[in-house]
């Protein structure tokens, strides 16, 4: 009796060993790989490539291998609900990653809480992206995040207390960033001395600039991309302003527009997703290996973003145990990991909550300085 | 009428039986959501291309902007289901009308001013609309601007598509093969000559953009409804360019042939997903291939038709198209008194006095007077730019005389719009002869008969009683009229297959087929031999006794002019130098002068 049960067992463990070997764990990619926004999905999929061939070379979840499904949706709704579908349906992937860009991760976002897949996007920066869908995750932080967590970099290390605030008026991402850090900056008592709007079509920022400079503060938050960002900067020196400019992830690029990069050598500090001369293990770690794989350095943020997308979901797989959607789904719920872009565990609403990279120039070069916390 | 009606069951059971069958593979789960998505989408692709191939393929206007009504369909219909309050799914028909009517009102607003224009001017002024549309939903706060609209509900199903895709397909053969589509191809073909035969151009030129408009509009409500999420830049110009690619390969004209492409087109680069990222090489690959391959597109102006084939499976009859089969023996042999006689005594049917007109410092016609009596032959000769087809361009007011008056039984008609001349009783021919060449010889005199049918485009969309029963007539008559030109066995070949005499005949039968009081002939014998002349000036004869109809013409062929006409109005430097029998201007010393030179 005893000597057919170990047999039993042994039957057991060879067959369970058998199959955990064959087994693939299928999870579906949605990305624009051709048309206008093809940059970001490409960059997402190098990011995440990356990331499952690590992960099956050190053994995949559990020992079953993971397979990556990529499907092209050229940015279109349509078209992303299409290979959607094709993953569901035909495919049958146990989890997405992605959409990359808002509008088609909002029509896919609304088939997927219907079955209750998990899915993880890498870039999707809209707020309604994550909103009333328990399993849609994202692992880039929101524009108001990167404001708050600009105001608590101010305090804490620039020790900063009156602050000016120059924003778009007829951009969307300007006006969230501007309310968002003013909002927190009034939280961490600091004062918002001057509070100025223009447009990204101006070219003279020169009144506002004088009238912000009047007010004596001790930073400027720059809410605009690099290029209105590098006139503001060129402007504020000529009517006297000599202040540190704060600023979101729109500025990067600004060292490759300006007429004068040493009036940003230490002087601008913006917060990004990622900075590829970050020094963490993690950061480290995934320049070595990217630039080993794709023979470049990371280019874009959402390349580690989207490492760090496939990271979390695959994590959860594992502390899941399984690939049913709903154990997984609690699993990234409760994600609490290192990921390349720094700790990373998500709020209420599936929005993630990690660190920014604040990064300055030094001789015109991006130059990560640190890791804010919250 | 009944085998007609046979093939509209026809068509109507295998549409029936077709959708059970979806319907039954759906709900098995043989068609999983991946591929009914893609169905819903073709779906979508197909209304599109099919109402897009009315204004390019039917009208023959190239318009750029097709998508910008779908996307004003889709944010009108997406609205209306968040604000109405109620469950969108039950007022969803409506929501789509709704949608509808949104793109078709645009149609109408953009089609007035832009349908003056014709070619590449309307491409690039519907290329400027359809962008403005785009802008417009970017900047205005109740579309959600630049973020797209999000949260429509998902009401589209397979239902939906199938029964719009099944009725916008019918609306468009029907209306297609009524007298306001033939009206609409007469257009595409040549809208100067449709403008003589009785057409009002511009009104069809409208309509076609704005039926066109409507049904992109339901198209974009179907389309919001689907994907429960808009951005803007999905109705920009490479939408409108995708759809434009559609009905070009399906062969514009066609509509089975603008469904196949749209099946074909939607599909593809789904089929092509294994190729990854060069899928869109591929696909482009294969347009630049098929369009190598067939220029036509891939029917053509064929149509693909379910009855055609089965007979062709049963070999029944191999060549049946029923429509124009239909050659109702029993009315053709009502004789054709398309007039009452006129009286001897013959009363002035047409009088022209002091007519002028200058181009600029120009004056092709100065002080015409003539007076046309009914039943008369009037020939009007001169050397080439004497102004004699000025006269001709006068009296159909295809230009407006810069002084002088046109009386048609004593009622001035300065002014009439070219279309309206022919229901004064004026219709004409031209020196280069122009047929509406790529239509049947049947339906070149059916366009003709336009104003005397009374049907609307609803009527004969629904095909109802009046439809039926004034298209039969015309087509008795048509036949009638064409049998007296001996043209009848020819009346289900193309136009521009005729030889060359038999056009100018056919051309002459179109003119009476408005059913004229006078006749304007532009050179009718030019570029015939004798023996085609002769057989031309028994024709004309023959039409004057045998319709009632007086004649003017103009001809250089002096022993037809001589031989037919009662008398002669002679033209030279605009002026009318003489007017006689034919013996008088024979011997008139001013016209030997203006034919030979010198006094």
């Amino acid at each position: 009796m005893k000597k057919l049960f170990s047999l039993l067992l042994a039957v057991a463990l060879v067959s369970g060993a058998a199959s955990a070997l064959a087994d693939t764990i299928k999870i579906g990619g949605l990305a624009p790989l051709t048309g206008d926004v093809a940059q970001y999905g490409i960059a997402v999929r190098e990011g995440v490539d990356l990331y499952i061939e690590q992960l099956n070379a050190a053994g995949g979840i559990h020992g079953d291998t993971v397979e990556m499904i990529w499907y092209d949706e050229k940015g279109d709704a349509t078209e992303a609900i299409n290979a959607y579908n094709r993953l569901v349906e035909s495919d049958k992937v146990s989890a997405i990653i992605g959409d990359v860009t808002s509008k088609p991760s909002l029509a896919v976002g609304d088939l997927a809480v219907e079955i209750g897949i998990p899915i993880i996007t890498a870039s999707a920066t809209n707020y309604d992206v994550t909103e009333g869908k328990p399993n849609y995750f994202r692992s880039c932080f929101l524009d108001p995040f990167q404001a708050r967590t600009m105001a608590n970099f101010a305090r804490d290390e620039l020790g900063v207390t009156k602050l000016a605030v120059l924003y778009d008026i007829a951009d969307d991402y300007s006006v969230g960033l501007a309310e968002a850090f003013a909002d927190q900056a009034k939280l961490n008592g600091q004062e918002i001395v001057a509070y100025e709007a223009g447009t990204a079509a101006d070219v003279d920022f020169k009144a506002q600039l004088t009238n912000i400079a009047a007010k004596e503060p001790e930073a400027l938050y720059v809410a605009y991309y690099y290029g209105p960002a590098a006139l503001i900067v060129t402007q504020a020196a000529e009517v006297g302003l000599n202040v540190p400019f704060l600023g979101a992830d729109g500025i990067n690029g600004i060292e490759t527009v300006i007429s004068d990069v040493a009036l940003l050598d230490n002087a601008f500090f913006y917060t990004d997703h990622f900075a590829s001369d970050a020094t963490t293990d993690a950061a480290v770690a995934f320049f070595g290996s990217f630039t080993e794989k794709y023979g470049k350095a990371p280019y874009n943020a959402f390349n580690a973003t989207g490492y760090d997308a496939a990271l979390v979901l695959c994590e959860a797989m594992k502390a899941a145990g399984s690939v049913d959607f709903d154990a997984v789904v609690a699993a990234m719920k409760a994600t609490d990991v290192e990921g390349v872009t720094g700790k990373l565990s998500f709020d209420d609403h599936n929005d993630p909550i990690k660190s920014a990279f604040i990064t300055t120039f030094v001789d015109g070069n991006q130059t990560f300085v640190k890791q804010q916390e919250p | 009428m009944r085998k007609k009606l046979q093939s509209y069951g026809l068509n109507i059971l295998a549409l029936a039986l077709l959708y059970g069958l979806m319907s039954f593979l759906i709900g098995q789960g043989a068609i999983n959501k991946y591929y009914l998505g893609i169905l819903l989408s073709a779906g979508i692709a197909i209304i599109m291309a099919v109402s897009l191939n009315l204004t390019i393929g039917l009208l023959g206007e190239l318009a750029l902007g097709h998508a910008g009504f779908m996307g004003v369909g889709a944010y009108a219909a997406a609205l209306f289901t968040k604000n109405i309050g109620m469950d969108p799914a039950t007022v969803f028909p409506l929501t789509l009308l709704l949608g509808g009517l949104a793109a078709a009102v645009f149609g109408l607003i953009i089609g007035i001013p832009a349908l003056r224009l014709k070619g590449d001017y309307l491409a690039i002024i519907t290329l400027g609309f359809g962008e403005i549309i785009r802008v417009l939903i970017i900047n205005l706060d109740f579309t959600g601007g630049a973020r797209g609209m999000r949260g429509i509900p998902r009401i589209t199903n397979f239902t939906y598509v199938y029964v719009l895709v099944a009725l916008v397909v019918a609306v468009m053969f029907t209306l297609g093969r009524s007298r306001h589509g033939r009206a609409i191809l007469s257009i595409r073909e040549d809208p100067v000559a449709a403008e003589a035969s009785g057409i009002p151009t511009t009104y069809y030129r409208i309509f076609a953009f704005t039926v066109a408009a409507f049904f992109a509009g339901v198209a974009g409500g179907l389309y919001a409804h689907y994907v429960g999420v808009l951005d803007p830049n999905n109705f920009g110009f490479m939408k409108s360019i995708e759809y434009l690619v559609m009905v070009v390969l399906g062969g514009m004209g066609s509509i089975t042939g603008a469904i196949s492409a749209a099946l074909v087109l939607t599909a593809l680069p789904e089929l092509l997903r294994q190729f990854s990222e060069y899928r869109m090489l591929v696909y482009s690959l294969l347009l630049i291939g098929m369009m190598l391959f067939r220029p036509a597109g891939l029917l053509g102006i064929r149509e693909f038709s379910l009855t055609g084939l089965l007979s062709y499976v049963f070999r029944r009859c191999p060549h049946a198209e029923p429509e124009e089969r239909e050659m109702p023996q029993a009315v053709a042999q009502e004789a054709p008194p398309l007039r009452p006689p006129v009286a001897e005594d013959a009363p002035v049917l047409l009088s022209a006095q002091r007519l002028g007109i200058q181009f600029g410092g120009l004056k092709a016609l100065t002080d015409f007077d003539v007076t046309i009596h009914a039943g008369e032959i009037v020939g009007l000769i001169g050397p080439n730019g004497a102004g004699k087809t000025t006269v001709f361009n006068l009296l159909t007011n295809v230009y407006l005389p810069t002084s002088g008056v046109i009386e048609v039984e004593g009622v001035n008609v300065v002014g009439v719009p070219t279309h309206e001349i022919t229901q004064v009783g004026i219709a004409r021919t031209f020196q280069n002869i122009r047929l509406f060449r790529k239509l049947t010889v049947l339906d070149n005199v059916k366009i003709a008969y336009h104003n005397q049918m009374q049907y609307t485009s609803l009527e004969g969309t629904l095909r109802l009683p009046r439809y039926w029963s004034e298209e039969a007539r015309a087509n008795a008559r048509a036949y009638q009229l064409l049998r007296v030109f001996g043209l009848e066995k020819l009346a289900e070949e193309r136009a521009d297959s005729l030889p060359y005499g038999a056009q100018r005949k056919l051309e002459i039968a179109r003119a009476l087929a408005t059913n004229p009081k006078l006749l304007l002939l532009d050179e009718p014998a030019a570029g015939m031999n004798p023996i085609e002349t002769q057989d031309l000036m028994a024709t004309i004869r023959n039409i004057c006794d045998r319709f009632n109809v007086a004649i003017l013409l103009i001809e250089h062929d002096m022993s037809l002019v001589m031989g037919i006409c009662e008398r002669i109005v002679v033209l030279d430097y605009g002026q009318m130098i003489a007017l006689g029998t034919p013996d008088e201007i024979r011997r008139d010393p001013k016209v030997i002068g203006a034919y030979l030179g010198g006094e």
